[in-house]
């Protein structure tokens, strides 16, 4: 059994990383009850074993790991690896596709937007999906690298043609939102 | 603990934040507590599961083992005498007097179906699953519930509810529900109250083994007198902590309306404290979400036929 102290902190930890970690389950499974089995059983295989790894640094990085893994079968992952080459610029990968768009806090309101953007999502093959997500949450290549069982120059290529991809789905209506702006 | 901040980085700007604004949207919708209670359920479980020793260390433990059943022996043979603490009767007694609406008691649930029994009882239970029980009195809540889904229980009214998503949830008094159902239910639920009182009104109660002076657990063996009735209980093994008087763990041989026996065991897994709702099927869906009764029965049936399919088509 868990003490009391070790238990609240768990708990602190778990409702911090919890809803980001099921909205990635929920985008990569659709289905949200199969998200929330699959994110709970993930926090209860990292949780279990607590003691062993330093959760304030690496349980992001784990548990997201640990829900791609359950989320995106091996199948899905070598398909989309074929062809992925090594001579695309690294560091061109990360670039910002697109600057000039609305604040997050804005674009979230607006609802319209938001339906574009998660069919945008749906519309990327799961492990582009997977990339341009952690990437947004703030992953380096080389997490996103380490979660997804890929090396770094393939994490950059999926995150690369992902937000080209959007950018493209996304275009007609960043493009009113623009000329909207200059007006 | 880091903030959330520090958790995930604010993203770039450009497609970066408009993906992250589109999570974080869909992030703000969960409750959190809610996964965390049921991995907390999950870790107790787990902390309550017995140990397998490593092989490397079989041979010293067999040994301590038969040294110490060596020392029992004597002690059980050679002793002043082997003090009987009560009857098999009033542990049994003491373990009703003690399931009160004091604590929610949490349990690990596994099952066995015989293999004559029907596929789709089979499939609603999600037969190979261990699943976890929570009661309190005669009420309690599974999870995850029929079809390996969500959460199902029965509330402090008596009545059957079946939450398969955070979305919508159906809610059954005992005469409406439909015969699958009913006897899902019968196996996967635990009325502590009743079933103890069946006990020592019904049932022929033997040690299952002797119990010896100060001894911290007794075991105790139920057997019904005269015929077994379909859906009734058969036997069952019944360990109670001599000190709290809680059941540790309980094995149940039940007769299955079309099949032979099914065998469930229940072990101790935790005390927990939630509130009542945890038990109400309002606990179990998302704030301002429905769930439908005997007033709509239509739109109930359609959440079971939505979410438990063609398994409950067959059975409804």
């Amino acid at each position: 059994m868990l003490t009391d102290e070790q238990r609240a902190a768990l708990g602190d930890w778990v409702k911090s990383v919890t809803p980001r970690a099921l909205a990635y389950a929920r985008s990569l499974v659709r289905a949200s009850d199969r998200a929330d089995d699959v994110v709970q059983e993930c926090l209860f295989r990292l949780l279990r074993r607590a003691n062993e790894y330093d959760l304030a640094r690496d349980g992001v990085k784990l548990l997201f790991t640990a829900i791609s893994n359950l989320c995106i079968n091996q199948a899905t992952r070598q398909r989309e690896l074929i062809g992925l080459g090594t001579s695309v610029d690294d560091d061109r990968l990360f670039d910002v596709a697109d600057r000039s768009v609305l604040q997050p806090d804005q674009i979230a309101e607006h609802r319209e937007l938001e339906n574009r953007v998660r069919e945008a999502l749906q519309k990327l093959p799961p492990m582009q999906r997977a990339a341009v997500e952690l990437r947004a949450l703030g992953m380096s290549k080389e997490d996103i690298a380490e979660s997804l069982g890929i090396s770094p120059t393939n994490a950059g290529v999926l995150v690369y043609r992902g937000r080209k991809l959007l950018a493209v789905e996304l275009q007609p209506i960043l493009g009113k939102t623009n000329s909207e702006d200059s007006a | 603990m880091s903030s959330p901040t520090d958790l995930f980085p604010p993203p770039e700007p450009g497609i970066d934040a408009i993906v992250r604004a589109q999570l974080d949207a869909e992030a703000a919708q969960v409750d959190p507590a809610r996964i965390w209670d049921r991995v907390r359920v999950q870790l107790d479980a787990e902390a309550a599961r017995p140990i397998t020793p490593r092989s490397g260390f079989r041979k010293v433990l067999f040994a301590v083992g038969a040294l110490a059943a060596s020392l029992l022996a004597a002690v059980f043979l050679l002793g002043p005498s082997r003090e009987a603490i009560a009857t098999p009767t009033q542990v049994v007694e003491s373990a009703r007097a003690a399931n009160g609406p004091d604590a929610d008691r949490c349990y690990t649930q596994t099952l066995q179906l015989p293999p004559n029994s029907p596929a789709p009882l089979a499939l609603v239970l999600d037969s190979g699953r261990t699943v976890t029980l929570c009661t309190r009195g005669d009420r309690f809540v599974v999870q995850p519930g029929f079809g390996g889904r969500g959460a199902c229980g029965r509330d402090e009214n008596g009545r059957v509810w079946i939450a398969p998503t955070r979305d919508a949830a159906a809610r059954f008094d005992e005469s409406e529900l439909p015969p699958l159902v009913r006897d899902a239910v019968r196996i996967r639920g635990l009325e502590l109250g009743t079933l103890l009182d069946e006990v020592l009104k019904d049932f022929e109660l033997s040690w299952t083994e002797p119990p010896v002076h100060n001894a911290a657990l007794l075991a105790v063996s139920a057997v019904r007198r005269g015929q077994t009735g379909p859906g009734q209980i058969r036997s069952a093994d019944i360990v109670v902590e001599h000190d709290t008087k809680r059941i540790r763990s309980l094995v149940l041989r039940r007769q299955l309306i079309v099949g032979d026996t099914a065998t469930i065991t229940f072990r101790l897994a935790g005390i927990a404290q939630f509130g009542a709702v945890a038990y109400a099927a309002e606990g179990h869906v998302d704030a301002g979400r429905p769930v439908y009764d005997g007033a709509r029965p239509l739109l109930r049936r359609k959440v079971l036929l939505q979410n438990l399919g063609d398994v409950l088509v067959n059975g409804l």
